[in-house]
């Protein structure tokens, strides 16, 4: 049972997770100063 | 770009009181309000501010004083609210201390506060700046041998003698009039935040072109401090150069650097407080004479902005009267919109029309022209060069690596060499790496109590996260070539040989850094085609920047070629990148043809000289490339493993079933099998199909889903993925991958969908989602028309 509820939770938070991203992806264009949104695939996401 | 806000005397209200941190500000303006007795530590009183009247009136050290709003908003300062504020308990619900405010407290934060120094660094592009902006900050920002690196700025804080220093390193310009997108960042960054001081980063092996952008910076009547930099190179040419008095000579002092070594960095910043204090003997403003004629010119639009438009007093008249008679726009915009600013512009004309009848140039050369008999003039003075002129080792160089035969066999052997070392030594760890994820999958399926986690955690989050980890090493060892030919220069050379190419694709050579940059990520190289003057050429480069197999379709070509192509693979590697590069040209053909197909601006493409790149900032970019690489990891990959595990495992089937009966029967083996007919033509199965859906996110999540997707039977589960992926077997008992597959799925995954970070920049740097829809639409129909054409024609001859 223990298992099911930690997976529950897992798949939970892994939902608000990507909800989140989509979120900040779509309203990026308010913030400015990140070129990538947080996407921290390359040094872009590095610069300021 | 981050602005350090802070409160400006123009904000005090009648009655209260603040303490001088710091004048900002230029020239004679700023000399006289400092013997007027606004400097450091001193209170200031506002005797009165009514909102809407100008001038406002003080009372510093006992006198009264006038200053209009434009002036006061020069001078910072700490006002007593402001202290009090700070001084407030942080946490809720605690009751504020009772604190009378004293002035010496005060005056000891503006003390402080005035210590703090914020430098801009400026200079030629490859001058150094990024390398001596790491040195002196601390940071590891990304420093290429070619121009263009640097395309936003970037700031940093460090302490020094008892002085904070904001640093910010400024992208690389020749000038900065307003013709390139980084030359008018770079001036509006100048006049708008004022920086306190200017450290002109001048390349030393270069002086003459890079003493340019410093007579722009003497008209602007910036306080500067030179770092001569790459100083060893003037050493050991055997030349003679009297820095000090050239120092002397234009009022502004010369440090030598060489920020590759980190010498004189420190000497530069005490040299950067002693200008801020005021202290330098050598300093002083200066004014460049370009001729009696054009002078006569300045004098009287300088005289006319004075009279008719109402410019606050942090910039130089005489420098907008030159801007004017240079014919700048972005200056004659800003004055028309004054009151009393068309007549200055017409006044400008007039002039302009008299310069050039008398010099019989047009009135912009007749600057340049000056700029440059000033410099030629002041190098006469200093500059000796060194007797012995032999053959530079990067003639020598040049020779092979730029030569008409030569130079294209060469860049070939090596692409092929970096991806024989990313294939053969990555081979190794690799083998370690894998044995390691084994292990621990294997002790959690031994372990661990049967149950959905388990499951989760050996199938979803091991298998996915675990199939991708093992890629490391061979993407280090990609960085390593990527950063050894930035940093030594040789992708400039690169860019030279390919120019011939670029012009035939309606390029220009310069297009082809973004391009190359693109081997490593493809954000930050469409985030370099800023670089690029025209905005035709740059929306190309940007457009054909996916088909750049970026550092993230690694993990998918070195599984497949391990697997199917092992005794080829960097052959195959290499035929891969060559194909992204030769669809990008095209592509920027048809582009050019189509959609942008007015004329460029020509300029010229430079090639610096090698330079032996140092260990440490090739670690630097490897480093942070392997921190990138486990950030995804952690975040992208891990997330998709999930998901995919979740959407393979539900809904709950009978345990009886077969494995992959109960993997076809989930949601995620149904939403495979709804793609899969459209992909079915590239020989493509719904695990693939699954992949490259999920693979949209980040190209490395393709390997993720197939170590996820292709588990197989209980046995196959501890093998290695390509071992998996080639045991694999469709119903019918045929194998599902076949050395053709792989190739149609690499062509594909090189090709299809950039990933979203991509699309997110490409609409950024266009200002138009317009663009990321249509490089995503057409991304997608290339990709497939190329498998379709791979696979059908390999199927042909197989079949024949």
């Amino acid at each position: 049972m223990w298992q099911e509820i930690i997976v529950l939770l897992i798949g939970l938070a892994t939902v608000g997770y990507v909800g989140y991203r989509l979120f900040r992806l779509f309203t990026a264009r308010r913030r400015r100063h990140s070129p990538c949104e947080g996407c921290c695939g390359c040094a872009a996401g590095n610069k300021k | 770009m981050h602005k350090h806000q802070s409160m400006r005397l123009s904000e005090l209200h009648t009655g209260e009181k603040g303490v001088i941190v710091k004048v900002t500000g230029r020239g004679g303006f700023r000399k006289r309000i400092i013997e007027m007795g606004f400097i450091r530590g001193k209170e200031v009183e506002v005797i009165q501010n009514a909102p809407l009247k100008d001038p406002i009136h003080y009372k510093v050290m006992g006198y009264d004083v006038s200053l209009r709003r434009s002036e006061a908003a020069l001078i910072e300062i700490v006002s007593h609210s402001e202290f009090k504020e700070q001084q407030a308990p942080v946490s809720h619900g605690e009751t504020p201390l009772l604190h009378t405010v004293s002035p010496s407290e005060i005056q000891s934060i503006a003390m402080e506060k005035g210590k703090t120094i914020n430098v801009a660094l400026l200079g030629n592009p490859n001058s150094g700046k990024t390398t001596l902006f790491n040195h002196a900050s601390g940071a590891h920002e990304h420093v290429g041998n070619y121009s263009g690196v640097t395309v936003d700025a970037k700031d940093g804080v460090f302490r020094q003698n008892g002085y904070t220093f904001r640093i910010v390193d400024l992208p690389g310009t020749y000038s900065i009039s307003a013709y390139s997108p980084e030359e008018r960042y770079v001036r509006r960054y100048l006049n708008e935040e004022q920086p306190d001081v200017v450290v002109n980063v001048v390349d030393a092996s270069n002086l003459e072109r890079n003493l340019y952008l410093t007579t722009q910076l003497i008209d602007m009547d910036a306080r500067m401090v030179i770092a001569l930099n790459m100083y060893d190179s003037i050493q050991k040419r055997g030349d003679t150069f009297d820095h000090e008095s050239l120092a002397r000579m234009i009022g502004a002092p010369i440090v030598p650097t060489i920020s590759k070594t980190g010498f004189g960095i420190k000497e530069l910043f005490d040299r950067v407080i002693k200008v801020y204090e005021g202290e330098d003997p050598v300093i002083r403003h200066i004014h460049i004479h370009y001729g009696e004629d054009i002078e006569r010119g300045i004098t009287g639009i300088r005289r006319s902005l004075k009279q008719n438009c109402h410019i606050g007093k942090g910039l130089s008249k005489r420098y907008l009267a030159i801007q004017l008679l240079e014919g700048d726009p972005e200056t004659e915009r800003w004055i028309r919109e004054l009151p009393g600013g068309e007549g200055v512009v017409k006044e400008r004309d007039e002039t302009v029309a008299q310069i050039e009848s008398l010099l019989h140039e047009d009135s912009e050369t007749a600057f340049t022209n000056a700029r440059y008999g000033f410099i030629s003039g002041a190098l006469r003075e200093t500059f000796e060069p060194g007797k012995i002129q032999e053959l530079k080792s990067t003639q020598i160089i040049d020779l092979f690596v730029t030569n008409k035969v030569l130079g294209f066999p060469i860049f070939i052997f090596f692409m092929w060499l970096m991806f024989e070392a990313t294939f053969r030594i990555g081979a190794y760890p690799m083998e370690w790496i894998e044995l390691l994820v084994a292990r621990m999958s294997n002790g959690i399926r031994l372990y661990m109590p049967a149950g959905p986690l388990k499951d989760l955690l050996a199938d979803g989050i091991i298998g996915g996260v675990g199939g991708v980890i093992v890629f490391l090493p061979n993407i280090l060892i990609l960085y390593l070539f990527i950063s050894f030919m930035e940093d030594s220069g040789y992708m400039a050379r690169a860019a030279f040989i390919m120019d011939k190419i670029m012009h035939k694709m309606g390029l220009h050579g310069k297009s082809f850094i973004p391009l190359v940059m693109g081997f490593g990520c493809n954000v930050p190289a469409i985030m370099a085609s800023r670089t690029i003057e025209s905005r035709n050429s740059r929306m190309i480069t940007m457009l054909i920047n996916p088909l750049m197999s970026c550092s993230a379709r690694l993990p998918v070509y070195v599984l497949l070629t391990s697997a199917f192509f092992p005794q080829k693979a960097s052959l195959v590697m290499l035929a891969l990148y060559g194909t992204g590069i030769l669809l990008a040209v095209v592509l920027a053909r048809l582009f050019k043809r189509f959609l942008f197909n007015e004329e460029d601006i020509p300029f010229v493409m430079e090639l610096p000289p090698y330079r032996m790149p140092t260990t440490r900032s090739i670690l630097i970019h490897m480093w942070e490339k392997a921190k990138q690489y486990l950030r995804k990891m952690g975040g992208v990959i891990l997330v998709a493993s999930i998901i995919i595990w979740f959407l393979g495992y539900f809904p709950l089937q009978p345990e009886q079933e077969d494995a992959s009966v109960r993997q076809q029967n989930s949601y995620i083996g149904q939403i495979g099998q709804a793609i899969q007919p459209a992909l079915a033509p590239l020989g493509f199965d719904w695990k693939i199909s699954v992949s490259l859906l999920s693979g949209m996110a980040a190209k490395e999540v393709v390997v993720s889903t197939l170590s996820v997707l292709y588990t197989g039977g209980e046995e196959e589960e501890t093998q290695a993925l390509s071992k998996r992926l080639q045991e694999d077997t469709n119903s019918d008992g045929t194998v599902v991958f076949t050395p053709l597959t792989a190739l149609s799925l690499m062509l594909f995954v090189l090709i299809y969908f950039p990933c979203i970070a991509t699309v997110t920049a490409i609409a950024r740097e266009s200002n138009s989602w317009k663009w990321g829809a249509f490089v995503i639409v057409y991304t997608c129909l290339l990709a497939w028309l190329v498998s379709f054409a791979v696979y059908q024609t390999g199927s042909f001859f197989i079949r024949l």
